[in-house]
């Protein structure tokens, strides 16, 4: 049924396409507006030595997810709040069950790709439904690919978050949210009792946005280790070699240099990384990087030259 | 369940073992079973039409749909919530206060449950794959439909046509499995699957990850069907030497029984010859009176009458006698009935008291004037079963509550058609006993009202109902304050109820016998709710406070101590209750027979092995998700 709706989308809009470009100086460079998606690497560190990474997807206390289904490419983060450690909770359950729960929403395809928001409330209703009891928080961060639209959706709660880098500018981001210094807006499922002494942000609290994309265009998600760590113009100088390039490797390799360069960065102390200067702004006398669970995806928008699943 | 901490080790030794297998065979061949030339393998579509099922309505944890589309678990084993299972399993159900009597007849029907998958494309099936990763063993039959078959064009029949059926449930060992009995050839194209369910020997729910149909877009030739490969493990001689020895003994029980009957009704019939003489018009049945032939006749199920009654006028005169027909089961027969048959029903249902037509309407069209004629011609209906009957939509519904005035058992689990149910504000039932509304859309309003007109309301099961979550908590109270006689109440997954709308049920339903609040997340043990329940309760037999995360050890101290009958108590997923309460339980609750403590944080394998050597005539449950790390 979708399939049928979409054909007759893309008749409509190659109809309507055409029309257009009769009354328009058509350049010879024009290319026609094919399906965009993702070509993803991802990397990144745990801030502690000894939990090796072993577990599907995860670093440390942060969470990720890369899917795809037959409208949308998705990609998404969550970053486990470390303070659960000191009440005897494993802060990495939480993220990682929230990432597996969006993951398979989106393979299957129970999700609307023009609303990321809805996808990190279903993921995170789906944390009660588990049998252990799972408790935790964590931020959340998904950006939606619509293939056909070529537009990005997203919708992020709390700091972790992404950059759209194009022609070697930030062309578009997400706003970082929280309620005090270090104190991210968080999705939490709190220990039952009649007291409510924990932070716990609705999912409504989501930012979303869209955004149009094209081909070339290099988006960054990731958590608050590497925002806390490198600076925008660190970040846009490593990723704008990319534009050129469109090979899963080399991708790959711009992600893992990054997640490399940050994790060096937050082990400098004497650094004044993005976190001091935010802390010295507020009054907290502090320099040196951020040593924290550090998650990066990179992914750059390209056309697609023969669709598959 | 395991005895002690060595089974568990070899239990997790024959998982390991499986599961490894099916990785090497995956490594080797590319796929976890192979596939021969010509022939397509589709996993599930999506999932059309199911009985029930343990997760919310809205989720895709541990729900119908996750039958279809792609493998998360196999061949991994254990309760993840990625896979498909069904509301219950095992005899703890039918052994519940609140569980129905069995309708008489028809020993080879014992599906309790159904799932049904579309495929994207029509195949002429050679195998059905059903991939099964924890307690396997649950699949009776498998059906194909023939959505273009049927020569009854303007009746627009649907012909289901059985591939594989087996009457007693097979006994498995516990470990991944790939489920792909020998089915029957059909000479049609199939998209539709059904598969019927029951759990009913099994340790512990049933979980499926998923289905496969193996066909071909040609008619297959029968040397397909007799060269298939084997896929699963060879489970015979586990099934022979495992029969579970109480359900065999009864077996034994009743078989006697009907031996002595039989006995004596040979000695009746004294020496009577069958003599046949030319045209004599006389026959053997002729110098029988009426009432004792109406007894050997009793003995018939509903197909074996209908064969006889086609015999001789006789017999058809006996056979269509109404007060055969007091207790009318037609599920058995859901994939042959359509409104044809109902109509031919009419004339001997004049004394129907019991009337089963739950799962019908997937064999052809019921109209509702034929529903409403069926119910109008019965003299006084008490019981109505009509679950999962996804033909049932608000007109149907109007048609039964104005032909039934008299009913006193009601059961619309699974009619998800009805949207509208003010029916029940302006001609509600007033006589009943019985309701069950699990899955249906019914809305606060005639809720209340049904309440309130109903006040010898004995059993309510209205679970997984999620248009009343938000005014759940006023329907408590209602209930409270209407049905004081309620023994049985079933609101699992009403998640809204609180001790706002609680406390009216313990405070006014001191008959409770039957209570069932599993995954109600705001019902919190500190308001006390649990503690005056059992204070209140005292005649309470089963309780199921699965997944409620704020159970302390008070409350089972206050089981223990106010609830000397309790047979059922499932406590899953708690964090806070400790091994001693749990013996407080056990030791003080001798008529004990169910206990489930899965995921509960302070309660070990050990403590669960030790219990289940102490206390012999409980059955304690202990649910994992990796055997190896429980």
């Amino acid at each position: 049924m979708q399939s049928v709706a979409q054909y007759g989308r893309i008749v409509a809009r190659a109809i309507a396409a055409g029309i257009h470009n009769e009354f328009q100086l058509k350049s010879p460079y024009d290319r026609p507006k094919e399906p965009l998606h993702f070509v993803s690497g991802v990397s990144g560190f745990s801030k502690s030595l000894s939990k090796s990474n072993h577990t599907k997807w995860t670093f440390g206390d942060d969470a990720y997810f890369i899917s795809r289904n037959k409208v949308a490419d998705v990609i998404g983060v969550a970053d486990g709040v470390g303070g659960w450690r000191s009440y005897g909770i494993d802060p990495s359950t939480f993220p990682r069950t929230l990432m597996l729960a969006c993951e398979r929403m989106v393979r299957d395809g129970h999700f609307v790709p023009q609303s990321p928001a809805n996808i990190i409330a279903a993921g995170y209703s789906e944390m009660l439904e588990q049998k252990v009891p799972t408790l935790g928080s964590s931020t959340a961060c998904v950006v939606s690919l619509h293939r056909e639209e070529r537009t990005i959706y997203s919708a992020n709660l709390g700091d972790s978050g992404f950059l759209v880098i194009r022609d070697g500018e930030i062309v578009h981001r997400s706003t970082e949210q929280q309620h005090y210094f270090n104190a991210p807006y968080q999705l939490t499922v709190p220990p039952p009792s009649l007291d409510t002494q924990w932070l716990s942000d609705s999912p409504d609290m989501a930012e979303s946005s869209s955004f149009k994309v094209q081909d070339g265009d290099v988006l960054m998600l990731a958590t608050d280790g590497l925002f806390d760590n490198l600076s925008e113009d660190m970040i846009v100088r490593s990723l704008v070699a990319l534009h050129d390039h469109r090979d899963e490797e080399r991708i790959q390799h711009a992600a893992r240099n990054m997640a490399d360069y940050a994790y060096q960065l937050s082990l400098d102390p004497d650094y004044m990384s993005p976190f001091a200067i935010s802390a010295c702004d507020i009054g907290i006398n502090l320099s040196g990087g951020k040593p924290d669970d550090i998650t990066c995806i990179v992914a750059r928008v390209t056309h697609q030259s023969d669709i598959f699943l | 369940m395991a005895r002690s901490l060595d089974d568990v080790t070899k239990s997790a030794n024959i998982i390991n073992e499986a599961t490894q297998h099916f990785y090497e065979v995956e490594k080797r061949e590319g796929n976890v079973s192979p596939l021969a030339e010509g022939q397509i393998r589709l996993q599930g579509a999506q999932v059309t039409n199911f009985s029930s099922q343990y997760g919310s309505e809205s989720s895709i944890s541990y729900v119908a749909l996750n039958l279809a589309g792609q493998l998360s678990i196999f061949p991994k084993y254990g309760d993840y919530t990625q896979s498909c299972v069904v509301r219950t399993y095992g005899p703890w159900w039918k052994d519940a206060p609140a569980s129905t009597k069995p309708y008489h007849g028809t020993p080879s029907f014992t599906s309790e449950d159904f799932l049904e998958v579309s495929f994207s494309e029509y195949l002429y099936p050679v195998r059905v794959e059903i991939y099964e990763t924890y307690n396997p063993g649950s699949v009776v039959r498998i059906l194909a439909c023939d959505g273009a078959g049927g020569t009854d064009t303007d009746r627009g029949k649907v012909t289901w046509a059985t591939l594989w059926a087996q009457d007693k449930p097979q006994l498995a060992k516990q470990r991944p499995r790939i489920f792909a009995p020998p089915i029957k050839k059909v000479n049609f194209a199939t998209n539709l699957i059904r598969i019927e369910l029951n759990s009913s020997y099994l340790d512990y729910y049933s979980e499926l990850d998923g289905i496969k149909l193996v066909g071909t877009l040609t008619l297959p030739m029968d040397e397909i069907f007799r060269n298939l490969p084997p896929l699963c493990f060879a489970d015979e001689d586990w099934a022979e030497n495992n029969v579970i020895q109480s359900k065999k003994s009864l077996q034994n029980e009743e078989k006697n029984l009907y031996l002595r009957v039989i006995s004596d009704l040979e000695c009746k019939l004294g020496d009577l010859e069958l003599t046949s003489t030319e045209d004599s018009e006389e026959n053997f049945f002729t110098y029988l009176p009426r009432e004792l032939l109406q007894l050997i006749l009793s003995y018939l199920d509903l197909s074996a009458l209908c064969k006889l009654a086609q015999t001789c006028t006789l017999l058809k005169d006996n056979c269509y006698d109404p007060l055969l027909y007091a207790d009318l089961n037609l599920q058995p027969f859901w994939s042959q009935i359509s409104g044809f048959h109902l109509v031919n029903l009419v004339s001997r249902c004049e004394r129907v008291q019991r009337l089963n037509l739950s799962w019908l309407g997937g064999a052809g069209h019921i109209h509702h004037q034929v529903l409403r004629r069926l119910l109008s011609s019965i003299r006084k209906l008490q019981v109505l079963e009509l679950s999962c009957c996804k033909f049932i939509n608000s007109l149907y519904l109007i048609s039964i509550i104005e032909s039934c005035r008299t009913l006193t058992e009601l059961n619309l689990s699974g009619c998800t058609s009805i949207e509208d149910f003010s029916i029940f504000n302006t001609h509600s039932l007033t006589q009943l006993k019985r309701l069950n509304l699990y899955r249906t859309k019914i809305d606060a309003q005639p809720m209340m009202s049904l309440l309130q007109s109903n006040p010898d309301l004995e059993f309510l099961n209205m679970s997984s109902c999620v248009c009343l979550r938000p005014q759940a908590n006023q329907i408590l109270a209602h209930i409270g304050l209407c049905c004081k006689k309620l023994r049985g109440l079933d609101i699992w997954r009403t998640t809204n109820i609180s001790d706002d709308g609680f406390s009216y049920i313990y405070n006014n339903c001191s008959q409770l016998e039957d209570l069932d609040v599993g995954w109600t997340a705001a019902l919190y043990s500190q308001t006390g709710c649990f503690v005056n329940l059992a204070r209140n309760c005292k005649k309470l037999k089963k309780i199921f406070l699965t997944a409620n995360r704020t159970l302390r050890d008070c409350d089972l101290l206050a089981f223990a101590e106010h609830c000397p009958d309790l047979e059922q108590l499932d406590i899953l997923g708690s964090r806070s209750v400790d091994e001693g309460a749990i013996l407080e339980v056990l030791e003080k609750c001798t008529k004990l027979t169910f206990l489930d403590v899965s995921f509960c944080v302070g309660i070990s394998e050990g403590n669960a092995c030790e219990w289940r050597d102490a206390f012999p005539h409980v059955d304690i449950k202990r649910s994992f998700q990796d055997i190896s790390s429980s």
